[in-house]
């Protein structure tokens, strides 16, 4: 249980709580595009006036009221495949739209770019508007949506959701280092945008087989190849819990464990 | 949290080694117990070494054949 279980759940994990995806929280965003386009660049440079700071005596300071902008407005969790599509028989519409981070630092073209998803009505605006909104969406039903999600959990992509005004949940993203900002933001300028998962990845060393899947799967730095012992570490402070490795191994030597199970890791999201 | 070993009740520190190698953590480590000049140590001894990093899993309790090690939660844990 994280913090927005303990405040949004309902006594169910926070994702899971139907309340969180209702109609009545979509907040109104700015009217224009232009003026959204503004909003979104100005997030862009209070973050990166910050990052300079960094190391400055100010920096705690800054720090402090960034994350509290970001968890009152706009921040994400990772979620594992399953709960994933768990998800998608809770949220609709379901709506698959262009990335804006791998626009922003990668200027990925659209064709190539449908790899995030907006939740709930706010889409119908993106359908309307395909030029302001970067190629528009497409609405999928939930069947499709579950297929979209696996394949892009075999390209080795992280699953995330993302609030749009805390709680109400309006986006899954499937995220990579180091385009995603979330995760930039998160593991190279201690900025807490992207919260660790409610699971943890465990591992078996009697099962595996030392194919090397798994190393090429974290997007974390969680993962290493103990050399003389011919078999992956995972360091589970650095595990994000996306279960990535887990839908990779072959021979079952990860699995997904509560977080919550471990006393150290509880606190550490 | 805290991680205590017993070696009354260790069966053989380098006979055994379940503990070193089961833990996730990589917190123990095998120290000679007397550390004599120009003598190979024939006694060694399980130490917590990296404590802080201990998750708590209990796989070491677990596993431990003599039962000799205790793990419990204390208020300063690791980032």
């Amino acid at each position: 249980m994280c913090q927005w279980c303990i405040q949004h759940g309902e006594g169910k994990k926070w994702y899971l709580n139907i309340k969180n995806y209702a109609r009545k929280m979509y907040k109104p965003r700015p009217t224009t595009p232009e003026a959204e386009a503004d909003l979104a660049r100005l997030m862009a440079e209070t973050v990166r006036n910050a990052i300079m700071k960094r190391g400055s005596p100010e920096w705690s300071q800054y720090k402090s009221q960034i994350e509290k902008l970001s968890h009152s407005v706009h921040f994400g969790q990772v979620v594992p495949l399953e709960d994933m599509k768990l998800i998608m028989d809770i949220a609709w519409p379901l709506a698959i739209m262009t990335c804006a981070c791998r626009r922003s630092v990668r200027g990925l073209e659209n064709e190539k770019n449908y790899l995030c998803m907006g939740l709930g009505v706010g889409m119908y605006r993106w359908e309307k508007f395909p030029d302001t909104y970067f190629g528009g969406v497409e609405f999928v039903d939930q069947n499709d949506a579950k297929k979209w999600l696996e394949e892009l959990d075999k390209r080795g992509l992280v699953h995330t959701i993302w609030v749009f005004g805390t709680p109400y949940i309006g986006g899954v993203c499937n995220c990579e280092y180091p385009v995603c900002l979330g995760i930039r933001n998160t593991l190279d300028f201690d900025l807490k945008f992207l919260f660790k998962s409610e699971y943890v990845a465990v591992f078996e060393p009697e099962k595996c087989k030392g194919c090397k899947t798994c190393l090429s799967r974290c997007q974390f730095r969680a993962i290493n190849w103990e050399v003389s012992e011919e078999r992956p570490y995972i360091n589970m402070y650095n595990c994000f819990g996306c279960g990535l490795c887990v839908t990779a191994c072959k021979n079952g030597a990860i699995h997904l464990e509560e977080r919550t199970k471990f006393p150290a890791l509880r606190n550490n999201w | 949290m805290k991680v205590s070993v017993d070696m009354s009740k260790c069966v053989g520190a380098m006979k055994c080694a379940k503990c070193l190698n089961i833990c996730p953590a990589t917190v123990f480590a095998m120290y000679p117990k007397e550390v004599k000049m120009f003598e190979p140590s024939k006694e060694w001894e399980i130490i917590p070494d990296l404590e802080p990093l201990c998750i708590g899993c209990m796989k070491c309790v677990n596993i431990c054949p003599g039962k000799a090690i205790i793990v419990l939660e204390s208020e300063v844990e690791a980032k």
